[in-house]
Parts: C-alpha cells; structure tokens; sequence
C-alpha cells in the first residue's frame, strides 16, 4: 500500500505523525515538497507494488534528489524524539537505489525502529539556499537558519538567527551573508498559520528557496525556549 | 573634518571616491546662470540646488525638480553668504543615515525621503566586520513621503525592501577602505547622509560630524515609564519623553522651538519613535538631551 502525501489527510496510525501532518500542511495549501508513503510491511513481503508505485512517483515528480525518512510515533506533544530516527538525504532519483537504501538503511533497525506502525516517506529533495528551524509560539517567532539541508538540526552553528513578534523584529547574519528580513516575515506568517491549525506551538523543518518557505515536517514545540521570557 | 558645510563635505567625499552623482559646488549662489548650469547638466535636465554655507547649518534652502532656468531665478534670491550645491533631479526611493564607528556602521533607513517627515520608525542595519544584525519595526507598511516632478511631494505606504536593504549593506562593505579613512580623517565616528536613486544607486548627500554615542544603539529594551508626546505644540510634561512627533524639513522653525521648549522645561532625557539619526535626533543631541531609539 502507498500514498500520495498530498491526496488527503493521511491517518498518523496508519501512516505515521510526521506524514500525517505534512497532509494536513498541503492541504492548507502550504508547500510541502511531493511525497511518497510505502507501507514497511509490504516492502519486505510484497515489494514488487512499492516498487511500481516508487517508479510512477519519480516518473511524475522527476526530483534531481530525493530524502528518505521514516514517519511512526513521534513527534507527540510532549515527546518529540527529534533527530532519533533515520532521514537520508541526497538519495539518487532511481526506484532500485531507493528500494535498496530502503531495505538495508531504514527497515532492519530493530524494536526502536518506528516504522512498523507508520511508514517510509519517499520526499523530493529541496534545493534552496537557505535551510532551517523556526519555533513560533505566545506570538513569539525564533529563527536559525543554515546553507547545509540538515545544518541547524544536526547542530552546526546557525549562520542566521532572528527573533520576531508582530511588532518587531531583530536578526543577525554571520560572516558576508546579505541581510534580508523576507523569509522572517514569511516563516511568522506561516508558523502562526501552522500554529492555530493544529493548535499547539510548532517546531518547522523549512527550506527557503528565496520565493517561498517549504515546509518540511512540523512537530509540537515540547520544552519552551529559554530566551522567550526575556 | 570638524563641523564642515556641504560644499566642504562634497570635497571630501569626492576626495575618498564616494562621489556617485554629479554635484558642482558653486561658490557664490547668486552668480549662477543658468548658461552655465545648462552647459554642465543639459538644458532639459532637471536639478536639485542645495544652499550650503560654510559650517553645518541646518536646513538651508533648496529647490527640487527645477530647470536651470528657475535655479538661476531662485539663486539670485538667496542670502549673499551661501553657496550653492547643484546636482542633476533623481527620484529618491530611499533615505539611509549612517553612523561609522572603528569597528561598526550603523544605518538607519526608511523608504521616501527622510527630510519631508521624520516621523518614520527607521529599520537599523548593524554592520560589524564578520556579521550583521538589524532590529526593524514590524509595523506594516509606513506612510512614506516621495517626490515626483510632476506631483511635487506626495505620500505612499511602503517600507524599507529586503532589496535595498542588501544594498546598503553592500555598498557599506565595498566603501569600508574609504568609511575607515574618513573616520581617521575625523579623528573619531562621523555621520553620512545618502540616498538611492535608480540612475546612480546609493549615493552620500552630505557629511555629519556628529553621531551617537555607540551605547545608545544598545539601550536596554525596556524603557522606563514615559510621557509620550504627539505633537510639537502641546506642553513638556517633566521626566523622561517618549516623542512620537512629526516635523517636516519645510516646518524646521517648529523643530527650533520644540527643542528649546524641550530644554527650557529641564527635559534631560527622550526616547525617538523616529530613530537615533534623524533631523530630530541630531538638533536633540546638539542640545545636549541623552538621546534613545524606541520600538514598538
């Protein structure tokens, strides 16, 4: 069994809490890159349909890369399990690749793998300039940003920082990067959006592509930031 | 450079390479003609005509959108000890103030021409050697003042764009050599004035010889409790001010009598909604008033 990520609004039983929520984001009309769920299951018992189903999903998207995540049982309200489950990024857009990273990387990780209950998200890859995590919350927006896809989650130092309310805003830009306050202003409006949508204060994965945020998985903001009270 | 007037100021900055438009600097005002003028710019070209005198004196007389014909006309008009700074008309989108430290420029920018209302929350433009940072007003668009031959002066709300916002920071880089001489010239922080035109980019206007002191860019955020004022003819209430007060170039001799009111009623300290470069915050500064930026 497979799934478009934009169809409808995927069940986070059924197809895992990271999938589920970019459905609900593409449905609110946000951009979130194209998706593809495959069920773990079927993968290793029947894998001649995902392999199909991987086949026509690059044939009609044609991403240059692709990101391979597992999507189950995190991102709960007050756990988040951020960062403890396995993404490959830069993945070749070839079914055979993906099927094989998929198998060997992802499917065998063993009683802590999340995916028996949720399933592989098959994602094309955004190439921007800019990559991120926002957490917005009390009308309160807090922004890193890195060049890397993964730099602010993996925890390099941030390249750009900024701190927004709806009065104000304040950033600041590491070595010869120009400043620009556009995406600031796109991700407060976006984060509020997501914010009253599912009605908690969201944590965003974005890409800025110098046009429009992408978003790339939205989870509950589980501890608040120290900084916010200042 | 100590206190210098504008004809002065346009030496040095041509001195430094930091001249972009053609400005002539004319002596005696009242000798123009307008057969020179039209030799210089072309007889269609329009011009702005500043006065300039010999130290920095403040809103001195000029004309905007004029042929050299009416230059001519309006120079024979002016006090004999002013002098004239002639440059070709450009439509001015935007009007940076800049403060530069040894280690630090500050810009202040709002969209329009500053001059004509300095009520505007300016976006601020830190600029240290490896990073940058800008605390901006996130108020929405700002009833910014433009001017246009056809129209004379005329307001449109806008703000400050990422676009020219990148500019100036730009241009602040690729000018650091002449910024840093000049600052040595000083023998300390000065200010600069510019404004961008589509014809000739960001282009310094004048020379300040003052700036604020670089902890007022670093006041705490919180201000204690203030008086705010509107307007420039109601009563100075005692303590700290909050001025959230509107004086255009044309009403200067407001701006004169609000500062001395301001100071005759033993205002020691103010808050700006305006910015800590603006017209305002100099002549407060000058009038020995500590001087704060205010957000929100």
């Amino acid at each position: 069994m497979a799934t478009d990520l934009s169809s409808h609004v995927l069940d986070p039983q059924q197809w895992g809490m990271k999938a589920a929520r970019l459905s609900e984001v593409a449905l609110l009309g946000l951009p979130v890159p194209p998706g593809l769920c495959l069920n773990p299951t079927d993968l290793t018992s029947s894998p001649d349909e995902p392999a199909r189903a991987l086949n026509t999903w690059i044939e009609l998207y044609r991403p240059q890369r692709v990101v391979v995540r597992t999507s189950a049982g995190e991102d709960l309200l007050h756990t988040a399990h951020a960062g403890r489950t396995v993404s490959l990024l830069n993945c070749p857009a070839d079914p055979a690749a993906l099927l094989q990273a998929i198998t060997h990387e992802l499917l065998p990780l063993g009683p802590e793998a999340p995916v028996e209950d949720g399933s592989i998200l098959v994602q094309q890859q955004v190439e921007a300039p800019l990559y991120g995590v926002a957490f917005y919350g009390a009308r309160h927006l807090s922004v890193e940003a890195s060049s890397a896809p993964d730099g602010i989650t993996s925890g390099t130092r941030p390249t750009v920082r900024a701190g927004a309310t709806d009065r104000h805003i304040t950033a600041r830009w590491e070595q010869d990067m120009l400043p620009n306050l556009a995406l600031v202003r796109r991700l407060g409006s976006l984060c509020s959006q997501l914010s009253e949508h599912f009605g908690f204060e969201v944590d965003v994965e974005w890409a800025w592509t110098g046009a429009t945020v992408v978003v790339l998985q939205v989870r509950p903001v589980t501890r608040p930031l120290a900084g916010w009270a200042a | 450079m100590s206190a210098q007037g504008k004809s002065e100021a346009v030496a040095t900055l041509r001195r430094h390479g930091l001249l972009r438009v053609p400005v002539h600097v004319f002596d005696e005002a009242r000798r123009v003609s307008a057969g020179e003028l039209e030799q210089l710019f072309g007889e269609a070209t329009r011009l702005v005509a500043r006065g300039a005198s010999t130290y920095e004196e403040r809103n001195l007389p000029r004309l905007i959108g004029a042929t050299p014909g009416e230059v001519h006309a309006w120079a024979r008009r002016l006090p004999a000890h002013l002098s004239l700074v002639i440059q070709p008309y450009e439509h001015v989108s935007c009007s940076v103030e800049l403060a530069v430290y040894t280690d630090r420029t500050v810009a202040e920018l709002v969209p329009g021409i500053w001059e004509l209302d300095n009520r505007l929350t300016p976006l601020v433009l830190h600029l240290y050697p490896e990073r940058s940072a800008i605390d901006a007003p996130e108020s929405g668009l700002q009833p910014a003042r433009f001017h246009s031959p056809a129209i004379g002066h005329y307001e449109q709300s806008t703000r400050v764009d990422d676009w020219q916002l990148a500019t100036v920071a730009q241009w602040i880089r690729e000018h650091r050599s002449a910024l840093d001489a000049l600052c040595q010239q000083h023998g300390g922080p000065f200010g600069m004035k510019l404004q961008y035109s589509s014809r000739y980019g960001l282009s310094p206007q004048n020379l300040r010889s003052t700036v604020p002191a670089l902890s007022a860019w670093d006041a705490p955020t919180e201000a204690p409790p203030l008086n705010t004022i509107v307007s420039t003819a109601v009563d100075i209430p005692p303590g700290p001010l909050l001025l959230d007060v509107s004086v255009a170039r044309e009403e200067h001799q407001h701006l004169s009598e609000f500062v001395e009111r301001l100071t005759r009623s033993g205002t020691r300290e103010v808050y700006l909604a305006s910015g800590l470069l603006s017209h305002l915050a100099i002549n407060l500064r000058e009038a020995g008033l500590t001087v704060r930026g205010a957000h929100g």
